[in-house]
This record gives structure tokens, sequence and C-alpha cells, in this order.
């Protein structure tokens, strides 16, 4: 009895959307139970009043009637209104302490992967010509392209190849001031700026340094104070003539809701793309994380490791560490048979597309364009659409709500939540719905 | 649903609620307003984001009862640029119809399955009826104080003593204020933005009800237009004990003319608002010195006198910015600065009234 409303709110969840679900009744709460001849009365706290209101008049009898299912007695509620809020200690009313006025980025130093060289990096078709303009970067900052914009799709390298040319400035020049951040850190310390009231702090931290290099420029997109800020740090850094690197997954015409006013700051320096991995890359990068991880494998297994598609670094290097896990549990060489049964269950893979080639594949299927299903019309071919791509980053690639909302213009994850929901129980209702996804995701496989 | 109305006021009721509809909703169905119509005459117009709940009642022509939902930014926009004074509506298939000379609008409607069920108590008696002008002193003197930061809610709001004072408080300073007319509320904390939103409307006496049981405020303010219901949740929890904090002897009284007090700050303010708000004060020779520095623009001292007799001397450190706002709601001629060292709490007051004090911590210049 003491969590039976855990037991109806458990059924209940099957019922509605997740969405719902988590507003109306994720704080709610069993305070008590009482049973009389009548059968069981729950008390139940709920948050506020709305929530109270609309669980009263819209879901009791579909409580009643699970609580009744459950314990074959009669169950009714009663509500009220209790929050939980955080208990606030006694410090309060401390002196404050003062916070040197202009950070000092060279007492703290960037957080960079010692691995992530020049060194380290394997040169290939798919990516020579960044790495030359790395180079030069590395060699003159400020001077020969400035800003650098590095597009590619995920684990291709863009990461380790702009913290090379950091590493490399550091190792020319140890007073250079480097600061690397990602666009998530970025908007984080804007947001405690404004919270703490020290947007001066901030600001200097991001203006004051000589190079500034930002991870997923993407996901400052729709952000419009972030923008606005990034903005004004990049004219700031540009017209000192210091160095601007920033990595993104597409092009800067690409990210929808960059404003037109970043995006030619962009195109104004050197735009270069590391492409997915062609033959040789893939078979040089191979051999180098072969090396790196002291694996000893036979030839037949590296020549089937060579002609494997992967995607990209990191779906190699995942391999190779269980690889290596295996080989050491079984202590000999992993034969042919085990590794193609490995990579036959798909357990360990990544899946064979990305995020981009659904919102593709799916614009294609539904005759609509790729800017459309990133944007914010309501039509309804176009909204169809949308889900249909929302629910298969979901369903096929797992990626989390707020990623997905990210992905697709930077819609609220509650958005995406909807969307994903719908399209589930269309996809058992809706015979045109169904169809739809059977070939987008077979256009995807092939 | 169909029924007619003055463009003019329609605006007005759907321009008030959109305050409250959020830009960033929890879920997506509350970017939309609730519409309701009862025949003969009433049109209400509600919306909420899960905290705030807002309603307007406008007296119009109604011909059919019905409901529906509709997208409140969007609606506002379309609304604004039609022509003529009276806009006719009616529902088909789904789609909210406006009609104006030489213009037909047709807008997408969604299902209210998901829309919150907002109730207000209609029947229940007005615990009290509130002055305008008591609303707008309150928030005058206290709202600035009150902290901006959700991680800790309670500091949020406007507390309501049960020693008729209200107080707000961001753990760094405090504001304590007595309004002239008691306010039968007590031991209670206010959303800021409910009373904000109260005040922002103009339209002679709030009726306000505290509903204990289900822990929120509702309040009624009947201007031309309409009638404008707003409720808000209560923010439960124990506000900290702001007695304690409050000194009870200060070893340094300082009077100072307001006026050149402020005069002074302004200046000074040019500077240390490059320094993080940093402003040093020397208290010494019958004087207040403020200084500020900022390494990239330079700095600035500004002397005002002490009207009293004051000899000892103390230097301290404080938030600019956060002085300005305590001194500015002040209004007399003289203030009075009361301290005890460089690092205890400082309270600033008017020389004549005692119905308002507030409290400012320094900041520590020793690391």
């Amino acid at each position: 009895m003491d969590d039976l409303w855990q037991n109806i709110l458990a059924h209940l969840k099957t019922t509605l959307s997740s969405a719902s679900f988590n507003i109306w009744f994720t704080k709610t709460k069993q305070l008590k139970v009482q049973r009389g001849g009548k059968g069981v009365h729950l008390l139940i706290s709920c948050p506020s009043s709305f929530v109270q209101d609309t669980i009263e008049k819209r879901f009791v009898k579909r409580l009643q009637k699970i609580g009744q299912e459950l314990i074959s007695t009669p169950v009714t509620f009663s509500f009220q209104v209790r929050a939980d809020r955080p208990v606030i200690n006694n410090n309060l009313f401390r002196p404050l302490h003062l916070e040197p006025s202009s950070p000092s980025p060279l007492s703290s130093p960037p957080k960079l992967n010692p691995n992530y060289t020049f060194q380290n990096f394997v040169v290939g078709p798919s990516n020579q010509v960044a790495v030359a303009a790395a180079q030069s970067i590395a060699n003159s900052p400020g001077s020969i392209y400035n800003p650098f914009f590095l597009f590619g799709d995920v684990g291709l390298g863009k990461t380790h190849l702009i913290q090379a040319i950091a590493h490399q400035l550091i190792s020319n020049n140890s007073k250079i001031k480097i600061l690397y951040t990602t666009s998530e850190e970025f908007t984080n310390d804007l947001i405690r700026g404004l919270r703490n009231q020290k947007m001066e702090f901030y600001k200097n931290k991001y203006r004051k340094t000589d190079v500034l290099l930002i991870d997923d420029i993407q996901f400052i997109a729709g952000k419009t104070f972030v923008q606005e800020e990034f903005f004004h740090t990049f004219n700031s850094l540009y017209m000192a003539g210091k160095q601007v690197i920033v990595t993104a997954d597409s092009p800067p015409d690409e990210i929808s809701g960059l404003p037109q006013r970043i995006i030619s700051r962009f195109k104004g320096g050197l735009t270069i793309d590391i492409q997915p991995l062609d033959y040789e890359t893939r078979r040089g990068i191979l051999e180098y994380k072969i090396s790196e991880l002291q694996l000893t494998i036979n030839s037949e297994v590296i020549d089937w490791l060579n002609n494997y598609p992967f995607k990209n670094a990191r779906e190699i290097e995942g391999i190779l560490l269980k690889l290596k896990t295996l080989s050491s549990l079984h202590r000999h060489n992993i034969s042919l048979s085990v590794l193609t049964q490995m990579l036959g269950k798909n357990r360990f893979m990544t899946p064979s597309f990305t995020p981009k080639e659904v919102i593709k594949t799916t614009a294609l299927f539904w005759g609509v364009k790729k800017k459309d299903i990133l944007g914010k019309g309501r039509q309804s071919k176009i909204t169809t659409a949308r889900q249909i791509a929302m629910y298969l980053c979901r369903q096929e690639l797992n990626l989390p709500y707020t990623r997905i909302g990210q992905i697709f213009g930077g819609k609220d994850h509650s958005t995406v939540i909807h969307s994903v929901e719908k399209i589930n129980q269309l996809f058992k209702t809706n015979n045109q719905i169904r169809q739809a996804i059977i070939s987008i995701k077979s256009n995807l496989l092939k | 649903m169909k029924f007619v109305v003055d463009k003019n006021n329609f605006l007005w009721a759907i321009d008030k609620i959109n305050h409250i509809v959020p830009t960033h909703p929890k879920i997506p169905v509350l970017t939309n307003i609730h519409f309701t119509t009862r025949k003969p005459v009433t049109l209400t117009i509600e919306a909420t984001d899960l905290e705030i709940g807002s309603k307007i009642d406008l007296k119009t022509k109604v011909t059919e009862d019905g409901e529906c939902l509709i997208n409140g930014r969007f609606l506002a926009e379309a609304i604004r640029e039609l022509k003529g004074e009276s806009i006719s509506t009616t529902i088909e298939k789904n789609e909210f119809v406006i009609i104006v000379p030489e213009t037909t609008l047709k807008i997408n409607i969604t299902t209210k399955d998901e829309y919150p069920i907002i109730t207000w108590g209609e029947k229940e008696e007005w615990t009290e009826e509130m002055e305008p002008t008591v609303l707008e002193e309150i928030l005058q003197m206290v709202a600035f104080s009150a902290s901006k930061d959700e991680i800790r809610p309670i500091l949020t709001g406007v507390f309501f003593s049960d020693a008729g004072e209200v107080v707000t408080t961001d753990g760094i300073r405090l504001s304590v204020f007595k309004p002239s007319k008691t306010i039968s509320l007590t031991n209670t904390i206010v959303p800021l933005g409910f009373l904000r939103q109260l005040a922002a409307t103009k339209g002679g006496k709030i009726k306000v009800r505290y509903d204990l049981k289900k822990k929120r405020v509702i309040a009624l303010v009947q201007p031309e237009e309409g009638d404008y219901w707003l409720q808000s949740q209560l923010i439960e929890g124990n506000f900290p004990n702001y007695k304690e904090i409050v000194p009870q002897e200060f070893n340094y009284n300082l009077v100072v003319n307001k006026t050149l007090f402020e005069q002074q700050l302004r200046t000074v303010m040019v500077v240390a608002k490059n320094n993080g708000n940093l402003l040093k004060l020397d208290i010494k020779d019958k004087k207040i010195t403020l200084l500020a520095e900022s390494s990239t623009f330079g700095s600035v001292k500004g002397e005002v006198e002490i009207e009293n007799d004051q000899k000892k001397e103390l230097t301290l450190a404080l938030n600019g910015k956060f002085l300005q706002e305590a001194i500015g709601v002040i209004d007399e001629e003289y203030l009075v600065i009361k301290l005890n060292t460089a690092t205890s709490p400082i309270m600033i007051q008017g020389v004549e009234k005692d119905n308002y004090y507030h409290i400012l911590m320094p900041i520590n210049l020793q690391e």
C-alpha cells in the first residue's frame, strides 16, 4: 500500500505522452493511505494548484479505474498542494570576496588533451588540406587564416586538429594566451556571469586571449544572447589581430539559426572541411591505433578491418578497444570468425548513419527541403517530415532529446518528446506513416 | 464559438495575457491562449505558464458558446495588422476565422486535451481590497533586492512578515519596509513577478484572495476594458530569519546629504562599473571618500561631507551598484549610513522615516 500511488502512476504512464506525464505527475507524492469499509483513500501532494486542478478534473476517473484494477477495491483520492522547496541554509549575509578583475589565462592553462598533437594526427587525402591550413596557423597565428572555420562529421578529428594547433602555438611561444572551450562552456560562462552580476569578469576572460578556440559552434545557433556575446567577442579579438578558430558539424551557411552577420564573419576567413575517411586515411588510422594499443592482430584480421567501412576514427578505436579486451580475456589472438561475429551482431557498432543523413533522406522521401525540416514551417508535410526525422534520430541513433532539439534548429526537448511520441503512436496505427518510416530506414541502410 | 468584439479591447486583452504565455514552455501547448465564450456577453481569455495564471473576462456580443486554443503571439501579431474597429469571429473546421472588412483570417486551432485546467474560485469572498498605490510603494521600496536566482526560489519572492513588514533579500542585501496600510497577508512569500504584473494593470482597487488550502493568491483588477484576473502559487518554505542579521548597535552613524552623495556616487560608478562595481569608502576627517579604479580606464575619487560629528576612521569596500539602488529608493533629504567594521552588515535608511531600512554586506578586501 505504501507504493500504491507509484504503481498507479506506472500504469498511467503507459497511456500518456512523456511530456504530459512529466508535467502532471512526476512531482506528486503519496502522503497518506487510509483504509476503510468503502475502499482505500489516498492523499496525494501536488506541487501547485495548476497541477492539482488538472489532475482532479482530467485524470481522477482514470486513476480510480487503475487503482481498482490493481487492488480489486475502490480507490479514491484527495489532493493537496505541497511544494518541495530547498531549505535555505544560514550561509547568507557573509562578506563578499574580491574577485580578480581580469582573469589571467596563463595562470590556468587551457584544458587540452596532451595526445592531440600534430605528431599523433594521421594525415590522409580526406584531411590533408585541413592539416596544412592548421600548420600554417600554428606557425603564424592571426595573420593568414583568420578566422579558421573547420567543419566535418563527428569523430573525424576536428578537436584533435585544433588542439594540435594550440599545442604547437604553446610550444613556439610559452607566453601565448590560449583559450580552448566548447560552445556549451561559453554559454554556461555567460549565464553564470549574468546570474552573479559578473559579466565584466567573463567578458574579459574571452576577450583578453591571444587565441580563442571554440568547439561545436553550431550549438550557439538560435540562442540570441549567446550569439550576440559571441559576435562581440569575435569582433573584439579580430580587430586586435587575435586568432579565432572554431569547429562545427556543418559549413557556416548550413547552421540553422545562425545569424547572417556571424556567418559572414566566418566566411571572411578560411572554411575547410575534414572529409569522411577514405581508404588510405582509414588504413593509416588503423595502423596507428593498433600500434598505440599494442595489439597483436594477424594479417587476415587486419586486411578485413582495412576493408570495413568505418565512418570515423572513434568507431575504429571503439572496435580495437573491444578487440583488446577480448584478446586479454581469451589470452590469444582474435580470429576472423570472432571479429565478424562481433561486428555482425552490431552490438558494438555505432549506427552506420548520422543525424544529417537521417534529415537528408527523410527530406528526399517527403519531397521537402532539408532547411524546411530544420526550420519552423508548420505546413503539414514539413511537420510530418520533421517529426519522423526526430523519431528516427531517437529510435535508431538513441540520441538524447536535448541533442536532437539542438540538431533540429534549437528546438526545445519537450517538442522533440512530443514529436517522437506522436510518431511512435502513428507507427502503430497509421499504415502510410509506417511504410514511410520503413522506406526511409531502408534508404539509410543502403 | 462565435462572437463580435471591439478590436482594440481584444488586442489589449491578448497583449495582456501574452505576458504570461511562456517563451520557453514546459509543454508546447502552453504557447496557446485558451478562449471560452458564454452567451450572451462573456468572452474569457486565459493563459498560464504553470506558475502564474491569467484570465480576462471581456463583455462582448456572443452568439455561440464554445472554446478553443490559439497560439497567443501569432494571434496578437495578426490582430494588430487588421483594419477596422470591430472583429467578427467563428470556428470552422478546426480553424478560428476572423472577419473584418476586406480581410478574412483563418488560424489553426489546437486541441485543448493537454491544456491545464485553471480554477478561479469565483464564488469565494475576497480577503481584502488593496489600493494600487500601496502595491506600487511596496515594489518601489523592496523589489530591487529580491534574488533573481531560481536556485533559491524562496529568495525570489516578497515576504510579508507577521510584524506587518515586507521584506526581500538575495542573500547579500536585504530591504525591509513597513507599508502605510496594513496588509492582511502574514508569514507568506509571494512571487515578485505576480506583484509586478498586478501593479502594471491600472484599474482601481485590487481585490485579493489568499487561498491557503491551495497555497495560492488570486487577484482581480477591473480596468475599463475588462476584468483582469491573476493567480500565482505562493512560495513555500521558511524565509530566512532576517532580524538575526540586523546589528543591534552601530559604531558609526554617518549622516550625509542624499543628493550630494548620489551625485558623487554616479560619477564614481562611471569607473567602478568597469571593475565589477567595486567601490571603496574611506571614512576620515569628517568625510566619506568614494574611490574606484579600472585598469582599462583609470581611477576616480569623490568626497562627501559627513553632516554630523564623526571622528572615527574606517575603510571598506562595497558593490557600488547595490549602494546606488539602496539609496535611490529613499525619498528624504538626508541619509544615515550605519556601520560597525569593514566586514559587518551596513544599514542605510532615511533620517526621518523609520519605516524602511536596507542592509548591505560589504566586500572583504583581504583574501
